[in-house]
């Protein structure tokens, strides 16, 4: 790790997605650390080839045309230091979210206890939990080993026991799951993870070491009954996933050996990076990302550097469709659709999408229903992360999203709209935040490439955030008011530092932007009227000083929660007037 | 966002793994022609489980219940077979509750592979095994 900017690194960091790889170059310029390029490929990871390996060479070709810098020799291996000429790079980072989910079966003791954290750890990864065992399972041990052996899983995460508490019943899971390894064929056991009582460690060891593929061992989730640490656990998950990825598809090895073994999960990296976020931004709030990816939807909650994560792959925009019917329906789909698309219409996007993942919306009718699609997963996402929130993470009203500033947004269907105002709407109907935040695009998915490559330069992230890598969308004040439908409830002056001046009357129901340029400072005038809260208080006004984005400063005060109109026709026509203000 | 690519390519070979989920047997041979719908391997699959305590059956400590056992790893059963037995005028025992296959033994317990049935694997295209 370079210990000046006169030994400064060029760093290379590689995302294998579902649909794109991508190679990420980040160099000194002008004294800091800065995002330099990004070139991108299609992902090998699938048919036909099963290798990621060529999907980054050819993603890290693509940076070499745009950046005209040399990374590779002509035998296509990285040119490991970075050479005078400017050629070749010192420091290689991976994260990696393509592939399946991964079948994991959780196991633990009480449902409420050991159990419940066990599966919050399971979730903050790219998993799809197959089988639960606990110590109040009614099924005989055979139909538990049966259902273990049906369902082939490839992770398995033991918990049970606060420090020096039971241990009969955790043996006895034990016993079933070493004889479910012990019938599966070497090559196919499961990785299995032990984060219970560490008395047990060494029976935990002589009991299934020889019968998994590997054993890795952590800290208790559950040190007592009323303390969870999911951190350590984490970690060691994040890390076993690059080993799973192994078993599935070629090229990771090699990925693993170039980062030096710090091959991680993209959510990881991104999660990484905003509880680093967390830590520097001092704002009070929270600190949001999130990451629409086909693989997956994933968030990441931080507040105060305490991290609270969830990883949803059957949300995923690709090939997880197919199954999202299964969590939603389509009314629940339709309702976001600005146009008229007939019901089987959308049913087949979403099924023709889940067969074809990588397809682009090439009509106005498909954008719709693709960035309709954006929304419901996003909102299920959001829905399913609330109970997993940190309770210190400022709410300003019971069951909406707790205040967060900044939020931070990834992923292609949202990065790549073909308009700021509509990348815009998504996030502000599918999340809903309240108060006063600011919404940040990452376009180039750049938070976990971050997260990743801390590891080897902890300058790095700090200075890359600093030159304005991200995109800041717009500064956002959402009310909470139960005027009703077009009551006035708020006042609101912009005064840019030059002295001009930007008014507006907000009301209940009403989307209003006012314009303030990229990078510009004013200061915000928020007068509530009533008792409509813009995150100061109820009734309670103030001033607050902003940065324009893209878009200005917007007032979201459509309501929270959302209330669309029941009638189509009604929904439509508000849903085009709220997309034609911010821009369309 | 990239835009995906088709590639239409003339006289090419294709070449596809077939692979058993579990241990089997390939029934096919190095050269041979297939069509997709033959079976080119099989696999015995097992669905069910039975576990037996021998130690409560029989109501001796493990090491005795494991000396006890009259079949080992990899035997087959039939049902109301005499798995265990203790010595003396009034015996107890533990018998086979159906056809099967002993899959481990020790401990005091023996793990029953019982109502398997045929995997078959099927070609799925046409081609010559390589």
């Amino acid at each position: 790790m370079p210990t000046s900017l006169v030994e400064s690194d060029t760093i290379l960091a590689i995302d294998i997605g579902a649909a794109t790889t991508r190679a990420i170059l980040f160099d000194v310029v002008d004294g800091r650390y800065r995002f330099v390029a990004a070139g991108q490929s299609t992902s090998t990871a699938t048919a036909p080839l099963r290798d990621v390996s060529e999907g980054v060479r050819r993603a890290i070709e693509n940076l070499q045309d745009v950046t005209g810098r040399i990374l590779l020799d002509t035998e296509h291996h990285l040119i490991v230091p970075s050479q005078s000429d400017g050629s070749g790079i010192d420091v290689f980072s991976a994260t990696i979210s393509a592939g399946p989910p991964i079948k994991t079966v959780v196991t633990g003791l009480l449902s409420d206890v050991s159990l419940e954290s066990m599966l919050r750890l399971a979730r903050t990864t790219y998993s799809r939990v197959v089988e639960v065992l606990g110590m109040n399972d009614k099924r005989k041990p055979e139909q538990q080993l049966d259902s273990i052996l049906r369902h082939q899983p490839d992770l398995i995460l033991i918990a049970g026991g606060a420090e020096g508490g039971a241990s009969r019943s955790v043996e006895k899971i034990l016993e079933i799951i070493g004889l479910a390894c012990f019938l599966v064929p070497a090559s196919k056991r499961p990785i299995i993870l032990y984060a219970g009582n560490s008395e047990l460690a060494e029976e935990v060891q002589e009991a299934l070491k020889a019968h998994s593929f590997s054993l890795h061992m952590s800290p208790n989730v559950r040190p007592s009954l009323d303390v969870e640490d999911l951190d350590p656990a984490q970690r060691i998950l994040a890390g076993l996933i690059g080993e799973v990825r192994r078993r599935q598809m070629a090229g990771i090895e090699e990925l693993n050996t170039w980062s030096g073994g710090t091959l991680i999960p993209t959510a990881y990296g991104q999660g990484r990076m905003i509880r680093f976020l967390s830590q520097v931004y001092d704002s009070g709030k929270g600190l949001l990302g999130l990451d629409a990816g086909l693989s997956a939807v994933s968030l990441a909650s931080a507040f105060n550097g305490k991290l609270s994560m969830g990883v949803y792959p059957h949300l995923g925009l690709g090939e997880s469709l197919a199954g999202l019917l299964r969590h939603t329906s389509l009314d629940d789909i339709t309702r976001w659709l600005p146009i008229d698309v007939p019901v089987d219409v959308v049913r087949d996007y979403i099924f023709q999408k889940a067969i074809y993942p990588t397809t682009i919306p090439a009509a106005v009718e498909s954008l719709a229903v693709e960035q309709a699609l954006t929304r419901q997963v996003l909102h299920l996402a959001v829905q399913a992360m609330k109970p997993t929130i940190s309770a210190e993470v400022p709410v300003l009203k019971a069951g909406q999203l707790p205040v967060y500033e900044p939020i931070l947004a990834a992923g292609s269907a949202i990065t790549s709209a073909p308009t700021l105002g509509q990348s815009l709407l998504i996030l502000l109907d599918a999340l809903q935040p309240v108060g006063i935040t600011t919404i940040v695009l990452d376009q180039n998915n750049l938070a976990a490439a971050l997260g990743a490559a801390a590891v080897h330069n902890s300058l790095l992230p700090v200075q890359v955030l600093e030159s304005g890598a991200f995109l800041t969308l717009a500064a956002v004040v959402s009310p909470i008011s139960n005027a009703r439908y077009s009551a006035p409830i708020l006042n609101a002056r912009l005064i840019l530092d030059d002295g001009h001046e930007a008014k507006a009357e907000v009301r209940q129901g009403s989307l209003e932007v006012l314009p303030l340029p990229v990078g510009q400072s004013a200061k915000l005038q928020l007068s509530p009227i009533g008792r409509t809260d813009v995150g100061l208080g109820p009734g309670r006004g103030g001033s607050v000083r902003v940065t324009g984005g893209a878009l200005g400063v917007i007032i979201d005060a459509r309501g929270r929660p959302l209330q669309l109109p029941t009638d189509p026709v009604r929904r439509r026509e508000l849903m085009k007037k709220w997309l034609w203000t911010v821009g369309g | 966002m990239l835009a995906p690519v088709t590639h239409i390519l003339a006289l090419t070979t294709i070449l596809r793994e077939r692979l058993l989920p579990m241990n089997g047997r390939v029934l096919v041979r190095l050269n041979q022609k297939v069509s997709p719908l033959d079976v080119i391997a099989e696999a015995r699959l097992s669905r069910e489980h039975v576990l037996l305590d021998i130690v409560r059956g029989l109501g001796v400590p493990p090491a005795a219940a494991d000396r006890l056992l009259r079949f080992k790893t990899g035997d087959e059963v039939s049902k109301d077979a005499v798995i265990a037995q203790t010595s003396g005028l009034l015996p107890r025992i533990v018998r086979a509750p159906q056809d099967g296959r002993v899959v481990a033994a020790g401990g005091g317990q023996v793990l029953l592979e019982v109502g398997d049935s045929g995997f078959e694997l099927r070609a799925g295209i046409p081609g010559t095994v390589t």
